[in-house]
C-alpha cells in the first residue's frame, strides 16, 4: 500500500490555517520518510495525530464560550 | 477577523466615538487634518483587542484618557469570520490601569470573561495572533515601513509555524519527563526481576504437587474402599462355605432322585401302554405267572399303574428342578468366594505396590528427602501373605478353610489400614508442599505483575519518546518547509500587487531568507537592490509586501477574511501614487478584505465603501 494512503483519514481541506499547512505538508512528507529505513507508519502517523492535536485551537474556544 | 462597529468614551479627543455600518468588503478611509483625530480611531481598536497602543504602552497608556475625564471606555465588535462575532470592552482610569475589561461572544452573554488573562488567552485562540503579530501585521501605524525580523516570532506565526516552538518545546520537556520516569522505573523492574529469579520459580513444580497430592487421595479412597469390601467380606466366606456344600449335598440328592423317578417313570409308562394297548400278548407273556400273581399284576395295573407313572414323572421334575436351582445357588455362591478371592488379591496387590510407582520421580525424591527413607511405605513381611496364593486359588470352589481366608483378610485389611495411614502422613506432607509453593507461587505473581506492570509504562514512555521524536522531526522539517512556502507566497502575492502599486513598473519581488528584498525592474530589465529604489518606491514595495505578509498570516491564523488598517501609508506617496495604490487596494488580497486607510485626504476621484471624516474641531463623531 502506498505511504501516503496511510495519511486518507487526514482531510486538508476540512481544517484551516496553520493545520491545513502542516497537514499538506505530512501528505507529502510521508511520500519521502515512508523510503527510509526504518519508517514505521504508526508511529508516524502518531506524531502527525500529536502535533495536529496540539496545532487545533478550535476546540478550545468551544470549550471556553462552552454556554453556545 | 473583521471590525464590525467601534464604540468609545473620553478616548483621546473624543469624547465619543461611534462607527456603525461598517462595510464587512472594501475600503474604509479615515480622513482629517493634523489633530483630528485620525490615529485614535486604530488606536481604539488596538486598545480594545490588547489593552494598548502602538505608541503608549502600559505605562503611559492613562494619556488615551480624554483631557478633563477620569474614565476612558472603549467597545469593539469583531467577527471571526466563520460567522461568531465578539463583544470586547475595557475601560481605563485617569491611575492608567485597565479597570475592567471583558469578553462575550454573541449569543452566549451568559459566559463572559473579565479578567486581563482569561480575554488575552481567549482572543490568541480566537483570532491566532497576539500584540505583536498583530502590529506587525494588521495595524500598520503610522511610521517607516519595515519588515519584522526574519527569526521573529511574528514572521514564524506568519509562516504558520508561530506555535512549532511551543510544540517542540512540549515535546522535548514531554521525553525528558518519561526519560526521568524510566529512569525511576528500570532500577524498580531490575529489583523485582532479581527477587523473581532468585525464587527460582518452576512454573511445572505446583501443578506436579497437586497432581501427586490427588493422585494420594485416590488411592488412600480405593484402599479405603478395598479395606471396607474385605471388612464387610470376612465373615462372608464362612458363612456361605456351608449354604455352598449344603447346595452341593443337595444337588446330588435330587440329581440321583431325579434318576430313580426317570427310569420309574418311564417302566411306568412303557408297563401302562403295553396293558393299555397290547394287553393279549401281554397276557400271553403273563400265562406263565400262576393265578394270585396274574391277579395281583392285573389288580395293579388296573388301579396304580397310571397314578404311578403321572407321580413318577412329577416327582423326576420336581427333583430336576430343584437339582437345578441348587446347581444354580453353588454358582452363585462360587461367584461370591471368587469375588471373596479376588478382594484379596487386590488387596495384596496393593499392599505389595509402592505408591512411588505413581508419583512423578521428583516429587517422590523431594517426599524421600523429607523422610530421609529409602521407599515411601512399608511394605509388609512376604511370608505374612505366604499362603495367600494358595488360598485365592482354592477360595473360589470353596475349598479353603473358613478360618484361613478370615485370618488372611484380617491380615490384609490391619496392614492396608497401616499403609493408608503411611499415605496420609505423605498427603500431609504434600498438602504442606503445595502451600508453601503457592505462597511462593503468590509472590512470584505479584512480583512478575510488578515487572510486566512497569516493563509496560517503560514500554509506553520509549514508544511516546520515538512518536515525541518524530514528531520533533516533523515539525522541523515543516518549518523549514512553511518558511520556504512563506517566502514563496511573499513573492507570489507581492508579485500580483506591485504591479498594481507601482502602475506596472515593478513587477517581480525576490526574498532572501533573511527576508531582504531584492525587485526586477521591467524598464531596467533586471534585479535591483532595495536600496538602489527611491523611498516611494520602497515604501510602495514595503506596503505590498507587508499586505503580502498579512495575508499569509491571516492564512495561516485561520482568518478567513481579515481587516487591516493602513495609518498614513501614502505619506511620503506623490499623488499618482496614492491614486493607483487606493485603487488598488479592494483587490490586492482575496483574504484581506476589509482595509482601513488613514490619510490627510484622498483623491476625489477614487471610490471608496465607507469614508469618514474626523472634525478638527468636535469631540465627537458618530458615522
Amino acid at each position: 500500500m502506498a505511504a501516503e494512503l496511510e495519511l486518507r483519514w487526514l482531510k486538508t481541506e476540512s481544517v484551516e490555517g496553520a493545520l491545513r499547512r502542516f497537514a499538506e505538508f505530512c501528505k507529502e512528507d510521508i511520500r519521502e520518510q515512508s523510503q527510509q529505513e526504518g519508517f514505521d507508519v504508526d508511529k508516524y502517523q502518531e506524531a502527525v495525530k500529536l502535533v495536529l492535536q496540539k496545532l487545533d485551537k478550535k476546540d478550545s474556544v468551544k470549550e471556553i464560550f462552552h454556554a453556545d | 477577523m473583521l471590525i464590525k462597529s467601534l464604540k468609545a468614551e473620553n478616548f483621546r479627543k473624543y469624547s465619543k466615538l461611534e462607527i456603525d455600518d461598517i462595510p464587512q468588503n472594501g475600503v474604509i478611509t479615515v480622513a482629517g487634518l493634523n489633530e483630528s483625530g485620525k490615529t485614535s480611531i486604530g488606536e481604539a481598536i488596538c486598545f480594545a483587542l490588547y489593552g494598548r497602543t502602538f505608541a503608549l504602552d502600559e505605562k503611559n497608556l492613562h494619556k488615551i484618557i480624554a483631557w478633563g475625564t477620569d474614565i476612558a471606555d472603549v467597545t469593539l465588535i469583531f467577527s471571526d469570520g466563520e460567522g461568531d462575532n465578539y463583544i470586547i470592552n475595557r475601560t481605563i482610569a485617569r491611575e492608567g490601569k485597565v479597570i475592567t475589561v471583558s469578553l462575550t461572544k454573541e449569543g452566549s452573554k451568559d459566559v463572559v470573561l473579565d479578567t486581563e488573562e482569561t480575554v488575552s488567552s481567549a482572543l490568541v485562540k480566537i483570532l491566532g495572533f497576539d500584540y505583536d503579530a498583530f502590529a506587525n501585521s494588521f495595524y500598520l501605524a503610522q511610521r517607516e515601513l519595515t519588515t519584522p525580523e526574519p527569526q521573529s516570532d511574528t514572521i514564524k506565526k506568519m509562516a504558520g509555524i508561530g506555535d512549532y516552538a511551543r510544540i517542540h518545546d512540549e515535546f522535548l520537556a514531554n521525553n525528558k519527563e518519561k526519560q526521568e520516569t524510566i529512569a525511576e522505573l528500570s532500577p524498580e523492574i531490575s529489583k523485582n526481576q532479581s527477587q523473581l529469579d532468585a525464587m527460582k520459580i518452576d512454573e511445572t513444580w505446583l501443578p506436579e504437587l497437586i497432581d501427586a497430592e490427588q493422585t494420594l487421595g485416590s488411592e488412600q479412597k480405593l484402599r479405603e474402599s478395598i479395606v471396607g469390601n474385605l471388612d464387610d467380606n470376612v465373615d462372608s466366606y464362612e458363612n456361605k462355605i456351608g449354604q455352598y456344600f449344603g447346595a452341593k449335598k443337595r444337588r446330588g440328592f435330587f440329581g440321583f432322585l431325579s434318576i430313580i423317578l426317570l427310569i420309574v417313570s418311564v417302566v411306568s409308562w412303557l408297563f401302562w401302554v403295553g396293558t393299555k394297548y397290547f394287553s393279549e400278548r401281554l397276557q400271553g407273556m403273563m400265562n406263565s405267572l400262576d393265578e394270585s400273581n396274574t391277579s395281583l399284576l392285573n389288580s395293579f395295573s388296573e388301579n396304580w399303574l397310571l397314578p404311578v407313572a403321572v407321580v413318577s414323572v412329577l416327582g423326576f421334575l420336581i427333583s430336576l428342578l430343584v437339582k437345578i436351582r441348587e446347581k444354580t445357588t453353588m454358582q452363585l455362591l462360587r461367584d461370591e468366594a471368587k469375588n471373596t478371592a479376588e478382594m484379596i488379591q487386590e488387596g495384596h496387590t496393593h499392599i505389595i505396590s509402592q505408591v512411588d510407582a505413581l508419583l512423578p520421580e521428583r516429587v517422590v525424591q523431594a517426599m524421600q528427602a523429607r523422610s530421609s527413607s529409602e521407599t515411601l511405605m512399608v511394605i509388609p513381611p512376604r511370608e505374612q501373605f505366604a499362603n495367600l496364593r494358595q488360598l485365592i486359588e482354592d477360595a473360589p470352589s470353596y475349598q479353603a478353610k473358613p478360618e484361613e481366608i478370615t485370618a488372611a483378610i484380617t491380615r490384609l485389611s490391619a496392614a492396608i489400614k497401616k499403609q493408608g495411614g503411611e499415605i496420609e502422613d505423605l498427603g500431609k506432607g504434600l498438602i504442606e508442599d503445595i502451600n508453601q509453593e503457592k505462597i511462593r507461587s503468590d509472590e512470584a505473581g505479584v512480583l512478575r505483575s510488578t515487572v510486566k506492570k512497569l516493563s509496560g509504562l517503560v514500554s509506553k514512555c520509549k514508544r511516546q519518546i520515538e512518536v515525541n521524536d518524530i514528531s520533533v522531526g516533523l515539525l522541523q522539517r515543516a518549518a523549514t518547509s512553511s518558511i520556504a512556502l512563506f517566502n514563496k507566497n511573499i513573492a507570489d502575492i507581492s508579485a500580483n500587487t506591485l504591479p498594481k502599486f507601482t502602475e506596472g513598473r515593478y513587477s517581480e519581488v525576490n526574498i532572501a531568507e533573511d527576508l531582504s528584498v531584492k525587485v526586477y525592474s521591467d524598464d531596467k530589465k533586471g534585479y535591483m537592490d532595495f536600496d538602489e529604489i527611491s523611498s516611494g518606491t520602497q515604501r510602495q514595495i514595503m506596503l505590498a509586501l507587508r499586505m503580502a505578509m498579512s495575508e499569509e498570516l491571516a492564512i495561516n491564523t485561520g482568518n478567513k477574511e481579515q481587516f487591516i488598517f493602513l495609518d498614513e501609508p501614502f505619506a511620503f506617496f506623490d499623488q499618482e501614487r496614492t491614486q493607483s495604490t487606493l485603487k488598488a487596494l479592494p483587490d490586492v488580497s482575496k483574504v484581506i478584505t476589509q482595509v482601513w486607510v488613514v490619510a490627510q485626504e484622498f483623491p476625489a476621484n477614487v471610490k471608496v465603501d465607507k469614508a469618514i471624516i474626523c472634525p478638527l474641531e468636535s469631540a465627537e463623531l458618530l458615522v
